[in-house]
């Protein structure tokens, strides 16, 4: 069992900084959500761990089986087992979503053992299968060019039939909630709910409490001004639900 | 590009292919060179009837009247008289395998080509396995009356349907090409499918290559019968190998009413050809013509390289002599020239840069170029046209040292004078004294001479050197010439290559090939002999009343790492002792950087470029290189690639596409687009162009749709999309339409795109690397076209695509 502990994090894009010192401990198994007003740096901390090019750590370190993943290129910490569902899907025209995953799980199966051939394409067929009727897709959906032409919710239901697929042990969700309408955010966080497991930690960032009703998280965080300043139990999810931001933004000063 | 008229650009846009490569390969071919008899020739050997020998021959006398194109990339490096037209089959005693370069093979394993099409490739063993397939393709064709045949076979066997349809879609007189096709044309294939009958499989040219080697100057004839349907697939993925510097194909394609005929080539060059083919269909009533076309770069690290100038006059350089490259880790090496061709008389450009190096080139020569884009620099090949004042070009710095001591003559015996030893080989102290003798020296048929006088520093040391080297001591004559009387060392002299007054002086070729310790010793020679430190400059500088002199050492101290700077010319009237009146007299000097480039590699500002008239030009070819250093520039050589398949849609309701890809490596021009000639009414066409430039590659779609008076009702869309994989990399589109009627409805879309790095960043948190991320893109823009390939074509051409990309990131 690993955990991913985020420990004095500042990150910078161009010359601003946007995270200030932000410590978090995620454990696989648990599912924790971080919130927050716009603009805290809610998304730069899911690119970050990412590993984006844009975003330039200069303190802190991430720690993931072991390893400082800050010095790892995105496609490495792909194969470690990190995943990030994106909050805006970039669109590869002419790439099926089909074709794509096939080439992402080989390229994960290649990194850990490099005399892997591949997944066969029958068994990857109904693997694929199985994990769209989970999420409610539509089979053609495999052949569809990757975002390219889907609606919001569309999109959102690919990124998570890929986390699906790709098995990670570590999943971020970067406002996975945003633009969806309600039996949207029922079918994904239903999807995320069945990938749970003791193998899996899950970081939900989100603006919302919404989506929180459906995927319970073991511990929710808050965030400001580029660090957490409040962390507690999903009872502190309600309470921002009731309160707002404000009481926090008085006793953090921001 | 000149503006022309409607008729002219018609009739010019041939639709074509050219090429260069190694030099004398073939076992059989004519003679060099175009004339009736090499017309007549092939017609013989082929026992053609009388009248397509009056074909060939009529066809011939159009080319030779026919201009050359005046559009479109730069032709006019091709020279007709250099090229062999008739080259027999080789499928007995051709070449072998071995004798494919190791890159070729290389790339042909890389494919996953079969070994029996690597042996096909070869030109050997033509009786493979596939010659089976093909007569199991063959009868079930029979039976549907179906012809697939070698087109000498369909002109042997179907004499009248042949003379029914040949030369009716290209005639003669159609381009310059196309006539020379019609006079020297062999190989090829003869298609004809009857009314209704539907050809289930593509007919792939492949299988049919076995029978008949498809040459040079290929000739296709593809009818499709009313109704009728058929896929034609020309070539495989494999690249193009070939020997031949020319390839001009001529494709005829008839869609006869209602009938569908799709056309499929994928190239891959692998070499300089230039590649011209004019590829037409004429499309009938409710008839539908598809023309699919890829044009992949050169795949295997392509081998030719051409040159203006060099270390030694491009003129006395052979096969076998080793010329400097640049490799990618930005190092000099030697390389071994393959071959020399002299490209004709041709248009030049003098470059100069900033510290005065001087090259004359071509203007579709590129150069290696250093250019502010945004905040960042880019290094890359760019054509000289495309060359701005103020841009930074590559100049040679200090090479490795590659060179040997040269042998030379003993010293002639002459009767009664006193014989002499010269050194065997050149040495450090001998070339210092021929540079010394180079500036100063003179013979006369008994003695040698040097203008030195005793206060002169380096008056002991020839006087030493003349010692050391010739057992001789000379004399001082008149306190200011020193002699040695010596008929034979005289003669050796001359013989070694220092003849001529000092009005003719030149340094010999042989100089250049030396170590440079002792090219640095000839220079340092000549430097005491005619150098000098002008008051109130620090540079040194030589002085010579023979610019040519000044010239030749400039390049030798190029040769060394030396920085030499301009020549200047200095007048000075001047009424000398025993003149009898003032005369005017020219003296040129050559300045030196008293900053040595330590580098192998350095850029320099360019400060002119400038029209120079017309000059003999040559291009030499470098194994296992795309560049070489001429006259300190690190220039790179060129190809080109035109293509525009074409529909004449003459019936009402005829309907064509062209789908074409092109992908530009670096260094690389391709010229692909299509034409689109709308006759009848209610005719419908679609051009899909899309093109991919890597690195300084450059792609350029070129179009005509054209919609005559009284073809209303037309419908027509043309898109062209570019791809860019980089900042240097470039795209142009000339969408050219010429519009006769008011009825017609048309739609034009352009894009340019980049890979960007949200694309590459979200693939890559998928696990892919950045070089699988960028290849996944650029797959997805190419997927429109592979998915109408067959199968194993799609499989290659994905094949092809991850090759191309190979290596292109980190």
């Amino acid at each position: 069992m690993s955990e991913l502990v985020i420990r004095n994090l500042h990150v910078r894009v161009g010359d601003k900084e946007i995270l200030k010192g932000l410590d978090l401990t995620l454990p696989q198994g648990e599912v924790h959500a971080i919130m927050g007003p716009n603009g805290t740096g809610k998304s730069t901390l899911a690119y970050t761990l990412m590993g984006h090019p844009n975003y330039e750590v200069t303190e802190g370190e991430v720690i993931f089986k072991g390893q400082n993943i800050l010095e790892l290129p995105p496609e490495e910490r792909a194969h470690l087992g990190i995943f990030l569902a994106f909050q805006y899907p970039v669109a590869i025209p002419g790439v099926s979503l089909a074709n794509f995953l096939r080439a992402a799980i080989n390229a994960k199966r290649k990194a850990l053992n490099p005399d892997d051939e591949g997944i066969p394409i029958a068994e990857f067929r109904k693997l694929l299968m199985d994990k769209m009727r989970l999420l409610n897709m539509d089979p053609s959906f495999a052949g569809r060019y990757l975002n390219d032409g889907f609606s919001g919710g569309e999109k959102k239901r690919a990124e998570i039939l890929q986390m699906a697929m790709l098995e990670p042990e570590i999943a971020i969700l970067d406002e996975t909630d945003s633009g969806l309408d309600i039996d949207a955010l029922r079918i994904v966080s239903e999807g995320v709910n069945a990938l749970r497991g003791p193998d899996l930690g899950v970081l939900v960032i989100t603006h919302y409490q919404r989506i929180l009703r459906y995927i319970q998280p073991d511990k929710v965080h808050i965030m400001m001004d580029g660090r957490i300043v409040e962390s507690g139990g999903p009872e502190l999810a309600e309470h921002l639900e009731e309160h707002g931001y404000d009481w926090l933004r008085e006793r953090v000063g921001a | 590009m000149a503006k022309q008229s409607d008729a002219e650009l018609l009739e010019n846009f041939g639709e074509d292919r050219y090429d260069f490569h190694t030099p004398e390969h073939y076992v059989f071919k004519a003679r060099k060179g175009l004339d009736e008899d090499v017309v007549r020739q092939i017609s013989a050997i082929k026992g053609e009837p009388k009248w397509m020998l009056e074909y060939r021959l009529k066809a011939y006398r159009h080319f030779v009247k026919r201009p050359m194109p005046n559009w479109g990339p730069d032709l006019s490096e091709l020279n007709f008289d250099d090229i062999y037209y008739y080259i027999k089959p080789t499928d007995k005693a051709g070449r072998t395998w071995d004798e494919i370069p190791e890159e070729i093979k290389e790339t042909f394993d890389r494919l996953g080509i079969p070994e029996a099409e690597q042996k096909f490739l070869a030109g050997v063993g033509a009786q493979y396995e596939s010659e089976m397939v093909y007569h199991r393709i063959q009868e079930q064709l029979e039976r549907q009356g179906v012809i697939f045949k070698s087109i000498e076979d369909g002109l042997r066997e179907h004499p009248d349907l042949f003379r029914q349809y040949f030369g009716k879609v290209v005639p003669i007189n159609d381009n310059k090409f196309a006539a020379l096709n019609s006079a020297v044309w062999s190989g090829g294939s003869f298609v004809y499918v009857p009314p209704g009958v539907e050809v289930a499989l593509p007919l792939q040219a492949y299988f049919r290559l076995n029978s008949a080697n498809i040459g040079q100057f290929e000739r296709t004839l593809i009818i499709a019968d009313e109704g009728a349907k058929v896929h034609y697939v020309e070539g495989c993925t494999a690249p193009m190998y070939s020997t031949e510097s020319l390839h001009t194909g001529v494709i005829e394609i008839i869609v006869r009413p209602g009938a569908y005929v799709r056309y499929t080539t994928i190239q891959n060059w692998s070499t300089n050809v230039y590649n011209l083919v004019t590829q037409r269909a004429m499309v009938y009533e409710g008839a539908t013509m598809e023309w699919v076309d890829a044009n992949m770069g050169c795949l295997a690290s392509d081998t030719a390289l051409f040159a203006e100038g060099g270390l030694k006059p491009i003129a006395d350089i052979k096969a076998g002599d080793r010329v400097f490259a640049l490799t990618p880790e930005m190092r000099l090496e030697a390389h071994t020239v393959l071959g020399k061709r002299y490209s004709g008389r041709r248009p030049v450009f003098l470059v100069r840069t900033l510290n005065h190096r001087e090259i004359l080139a071509t203007a579709n020569h590129p150069f290696l170029v250093l250019r502010k884009t945004g905040k960042h620099y880019h290094l890359g090949w760019q054509r000289l046209d495309h060359i701005q004042v103020g841009d930074y070009v590559a100049i040679s710095g200090r090479m490795p040292d590659y060179g040997e001591p040269y042998a030379l003559p003993p010293a002639p015996e002459i009767p009664r004078a006193h014989p002499i030893t010269t050194p065997a080989e050149t040495t450090v102290d001998l070339m210092w004294f021929l540079g010394f003798y180079l500036g100063d020296g003179y013979s006369e048929s008994t003695r040698v001479n040097l203008a030195v006088v005793p206060e002169d520093p380096a008056y002991e040391r020839v006087v030493e050197l003349v010692q050391k080297l010739f057992g001789k001591t000379p004399v001082l004559h008149q306190g200011r010439v020193l002699r040695v009387a010596s008929a034979p060392l005289a003669r050796w002299i001359r013989e070694i290559g220092f003849t001529g007054s000092a009005r003719e002086k030149r340094v010999p070729t042989w100089v250049y090939g030396l170590p440079r310790a002792q090219r640095e010793a000839f220079i340092e020679g000549y430097i005491a002999a005619d150098g000098h430190v002008r008051d109130g400059h620090r540079n040194l500088s030589v002085t010579s009343a023979h610019r040519a002199l000044l010239e030749d050492i400039k390049r030798l101290a190029l040769t060394c790492g030396w920085n030499p700077l301009k020549i200047s010319e200095w007048r000075r009237a001047e009424k000398k002792p025993l003149g009898a009146e003032t005369k005017e007299y020219i003296h040129y000097m050559l300045y030196f950087s008293d900053e040595p480039l330590e580098q192998p590699v350095a850029f320099a500002k360019v400060t002119a470029i400038e029209p120079q008239g017309e000059t003999d030009t040559w291009d030499i070819e470098v194994e296992g290189s795309h560049n070489f250093v001429a006259e300190g520039f690190v220039v790179h050589n060129s190809k080109v690639t035109m293509k525009y398949p074409s529909c004449y849609l003459v019936g009402e309701g005829a309907h064509g596409e062209i789908l074409s890809v092109a992908f530009a490596r670096d260094g690389q021009i391709l010229d692909a687009g299509g034409k689109m000639i709308h006759l009848a009414p209610n005719t419908s066409s679609k051009i899909i162009s899309k093109s991919i430039s890597k690195g300084t590659g450059r792609s350029s779609y070129r179009g005509l749709l054209k919609v005559r008076r009284g073809a209303s009702n037309v419908r027509s869309h043309v898109t062209c999309d570019a791809l860019l994989l980089d900042e240097a990399s470039q795209t142009d589109t000339y969408p050219y339409m010429e519009i006769e009627e008011d009825d017609v409805t048309i739609g034009h879309e352009a894009s340019v795109s980049k890979v960007d790095e949200d694309q590459l960043f979200y693939l890559r948190s998928r696990g892919l690397s950045e070089e699988e991320a960028t290849t996944m893109v650029v797959s997805g823009f190419m997927e429109f076209f592979v998915k109408e390939l067959p199968m194993e074509y799609a499989i290659e051409m994905n094949r092809l695509i991850r090759l191309q990309m190979e290596g292109s990131v980190g």
